[in-house]
This record gives C-alpha cells, sequence and structure tokens, in this order.
C-alpha cells in the first residue's frame, strides 16, 4: 500500500452501507419534515413587497421574485423530492431533486433582506449525499448495485459528511476571530450580542429568552462562555478521528446549541433533533438497539 | 492476445519497430499496460475510484471553506461568512419597531407577522427601518398595512393606533432592570379602524 492509498484509507476507513442509509433517511427525512413545518413562512415571502427582494446564492439568476404558484410548485416538488430520498426510492432521481430544490427554496425564502444561518449545514449535508451512494440499504430500491460497493466508500461518505460539519463550525470561529478578535473572548462582545438579540426580539414581539434577564447583568459569565463555545468551533477538526473524541465532541457541540436556544431564543433545528451529527456516530447500531423488532425482521430477511 | 517467448524477445527490444521485432514490442506494452489495469480493475487496489472520492471531498471542503478563502466574500447561502454574532457590539444600540397603543395611550407590543405579514423577525426590523430611512413616503402606507392587519385581527378592539418610533437603549442595563430608553423618535402615527 503506497503513502497515498493510507492516507486515504486513514481518512476514510469502512462502514457498513446501512450507517450511511441512516444519515440519508435522517437529512432527507428531517428535510421533508422541515419544509412542511415551514411551509407558511416559505410561501409568506410571496407576498412581501417586490422590491425588498434581495437575491442571494444560486436566486442571485433572478432578476425578480417567482410567482407564488411557482413557488407553491417549487415547494410542493422539493417535499416530494425529499420523501423520496428519504426511502431510498429512484434515489439518482430524487436525491438530486431534493437536494437543488431545497437549495432553491430555502435561498429564496432567505432573499429578502435576511441572511440566516441556521439552514447551511442541512442544504450542505443534502447535496453531498446526492451525490453519494447512500440508498444502498435500507430503502425501496436498496438491492440495486449494493453488493457492488466496498466498505471504502461508505466510509468515505460518512467521513466526507462529517469534514463539511466541521468547515462549517471552523469557520464560524474564523468569522468571530477576524471580526472580533481577542476582544470577542475576553470582552463583552457576546454579552452584548445577547443582549441586543433578545431586546430587538422583545420590542418587535417575537419570542425572547427568559433566561436573558438572569444571565446578562452577570458579566462574568460571559469570557467563558466564548472562550467554550469557540474551543467547541475550532475543537471540531478533533472530530474527524473516530472513536470516542468525536462523541465527546458531537455531545458538547450539541449541549452549545442548547445554551443558544436558552440564551438568544435562537433554535437550530437540524443540530438539536441531533441529525446533523449522524455522519460522526454509529446510526445503523442506534437503530438496531432502539428498534430490536425492526433488527430480527430484517434478520429474518436475510436468513 | 500476443505471446512471444522473453529471450526471443530480448534482442529486438533495442532494434526500430519492424514486422519482425512488433510482435516482442506489443508484448512488452501488453503486459504493462494488463498491470495497469489490473490495478484499476481489482477493487481491493482499485486506485481510480479512490483518487475521484478523494477529490470530491477536497473540492467540498474548498467550496465549503471558500467565503473564508476568498477576499471581501459577501454573506450568502448556503455558503456563509457567518458574520451573524461574530462582530463588535456597543450595548447601546437603536432599534426601530412599532407598537400598537390603546386607548390610555399604553404601548402594546405588536408581532412580526403584524408589522410586515412575515414570522421573520429580522424581515420585520429591516422592513421599519427601511421606511423610517425613507421617511413619510414609506412610513405613512406601512402605517396604515400595520392598522388593517390589526382591525381584522382579534386585537381590533384593544388597540386604537399604532406608531413607528426608533429608542435608543442601553441593551445590558436594560435586562438589569432598567428599562427606559435613553431617547425616543416617534416617527409616524396612524389610527386603527
Amino acid at each position: 500500500m503506497s503513502a497515498e492509498e493510507g492516507l486515504f484509507a486513514a481518512f476514510a476507513g469502512t462502514a457498513p452501507p446501512e450507517r450511511l442509509a441512516v444519515v440519508r433517511v435522517g437529512v432527507f427525512g428531517f428535510a421533508a419534515l422541515y419544509l412542511v413545518a415551514r411551509s407558511t413562512s416559505i410561501m409568506s415571502v410571496a407576498d412581501l413587497d417586490e422590491r425588498r427582494f434581495a437575491p442571494i446564492g444560486p436566486i442571485s439568476a433572478l432578476d425578480a421574485p417567482i410567482g407564488s404558484t411557482t413557488l407553491l410548485a417549487l415547494l410542493i416538488v422539493t417535499i416530494a423530492a425529499c420523501f423520496g430520498a428519504c426511502v431510498g426510492y429512484r434515489w439518482r432521481l430524487t436525491s438530486i431533486l431534493a437536494a437543488v430544490g431545497l437549495t432553491l427554496t430555502l435561498a429564496y425564502r432567505l432573499s429578502w433582506g435576511q441572511v440566516l444561518h441556521t439552514e447551511n449545514l442541512l442544504v450542505t449535508h443534502a447535496v453531498l449525499l446526492a451525490l453519494m451512494p447512500a440508498a444502498d440499504a435500507w430503502g425501496v430500491d436498496a438491492k440495486t448495485g449494493r453488493a457492488s460497493r466496498e466498505a471504502w466508500v461508505y466510509g468515505w461518505a460518512l467521513q466526507t459528511l462529517a469534514l463539511a460539519t466541521i468547515v462549517g463550525y471552523v469557520l464560524a470561529a474564523w468569522a468571530k476571530a477576524k471580526n472580533g478578535g481577542v476582544d470577542w473572548i475576553t470582552g463583552d462582545v457576546l454579552r452584548n450580542h445577547i443582549a441586543y438579540d433578545n431586546l430587538q426580539k422583545k420590542l418587535l414581539g417575537d419570542v425572547s429568552s427568559p433566561f436573558a434577564s438572569v444571565a446578562v447583568p452577570h458579566g462574568w459569565l460571559f469570557p467563558p462562555m466564548a472562550a467554550a463555545s469557540m474551543i467547541i468551533e475550532i475543537g471540531s477538526v478533533a472530530a474527524i478521528a473516530r472513536g470516542t473524541i468525536r462523541i465527546w465532541w458531537v455531545a458538547l457541540t450539541w449541549l452549545f446549541h442548547l445554551a443558544i436556544l436558552a440564551l438568544m431564543a435562537i433554535l437550530f433545528p437540524y443540530q438539536l433533533v441531533g441529525v446533523a451529527f449522524l455522519p460522526f456516530i454509529k446510526g445503523e447500531e442506534l437503530v438496531r438497539r432502539s428498534l430490536p423488532a425492526f433488527h430480527r425482521r430484517r434478520a429474518t430477511q436475510h436468513r | 492476445m500476443p505471446t512471444v517467448h522473453a529471450s526471443a524477445c530480448s534482442a529486438q527490444r533495442r532494434r526500430p519497430i519492424t514486422p519482425l521485432t512488433l510482435p516482442c514490442r506489443i508484448d512488452d506494452n501488453w503486459h504493462v499496460l494488463k498491470r495497469e489495469l489490473d490495478k484499476a480493475q481489482t477493487p481491493q487496489s482499485s486506485r481510480r475510484p479512490r483518487r475521484v472520492a478523494l477529490l470530491v471531498t477536497f473540492a467540498a471542503v474548498l467550496v465549503l471553506a471558500s467565503p473564508a478563502l476568498l477576499p471581501d466574500r459577501r454573506d450568502s447561502f448556503p455558503l456563509s461568512t457567518f458574520p451573524m454574532f461574530s462582530s463588535l457590539i456597543e450595548p447601546v444600540v437603536e432599534i426601530d419597531y412599532a407598537v400598537g397603543l390603546d386607548r390610555d395611550g399604553n404601548d402594546a407590543t405588536l408581532d412580526p407577522e403584524t408589522i410586515a405579514g412575515t414570522d421573520e423577525i429580522i424581515i420585520a426590523g429591516s422592513i421599519l427601518s427601511q421606511a423610517v430611512n425613507a421617511g413619510e413616503v414609506a412610513l405613512a402606507p406601512l402605517c396604515e398595512a400595520i392598522a388593517t392587519r390589526i382591525s381584522s385581527s382579534s386585537r381590533a378592539s384593544e388597540i386604537v393606533g399604532v406608531e413607528i418610533r426608533t429608542d435608543r437603549l442601553d441593551a445590558i442595563a436594560h435586562f438589569g432592570g432598567d428599562q427606559s430608553p435613553l431617547t425616543r423618535t416617534p416617527h409616524w402615527t396612524c389610527d386603527v379602524g
């Protein structure tokens, strides 16, 4: 084995197709339900003043907003494709449709003067999954092609998804270091952000954090919190290694998002539900353990 | 598939390609080609699929990291520069907002749906700020739109007016108990119903 092959083997490792299938079910299942839950909000942009249209990302190709019928059609097709991709039906077609549709729908909703970061990772995972053989197991068309692939393919796919997650967290840390410098950790930057964000929500009638009024007066709480968030974001790099360290990182990052929800009333649903972290864990073992009846049925089928 | 005895070929290898030496040349090259094909086709040692996989991984990382790598990159979606909560911010801030007014002149908080017809607070806030910056020409229709939404809601009986204003506040002091604004600038008022 050459050095290049050795390095690749160390990076990719091996994994069963079921592990990638769990990520597929999680990501596209979540995307479908998320779009259904957010459909009213997505459709509400159709009623906004056309002058507010500020296209971003792939929507930048448009000069003017699309009609509400087109938006509704896009939403319905995307939801259907996400459900299809989730169950592994005609994977090649549904996964690409779902990934493209999800990117366009969510980018369109954000093309009205607000760019949020709560959906970036969902779209990233969906797009990457569409390039991967994620429907070789536990899917409607699962028998097609499964035997022809080696275990490294699934290992590589999962590691690439994990790496994409890590890049997002490292970028968030980079932005803080670039824009706030050391002051972001040692100063009152985080405290000011939490206070301002909650105050704006309060005045504009949105849900604000009940914990903000408890925490904000105590300035000493915030530098350790800022340092912890930077450590978690930069420390994500360690989660590329398999083993206990990545489980610790996943647990800490989940708590980090819980703290954001508690202090800023900002919900990262993809992360808090846990789907974002599926590439880091042995999801198929979790499914087998939590659904013993499912495991028994599969075992009987394979006999 | 050409097969020529090795010893018969050894003398021919250094000679120019002629009808006599050609079988040996083909034989040599065939073995080289076959070795390469075996490398590429045997699943256990297939290099090409691994290289393609590695290329996909590198490309994905490069694209995702591009907001940090390219100069003056604007925040976008799904590729972000993550500016939210990363910038330096002072505790004293100015916030544009709209309130409902009851019969006694008391404030009644309005939600983003009532203010802007959306559940997104950032859009509602940005619509208000744009109207404040644009002045009467934008404030009047916005105030009327808010009043119309209130009049068709269950709060129509309690809210009689709308005010669009800007408060200058100390966000830290606000959560410490001092909730009065440092300054208040009313921009526009209109009646409901």
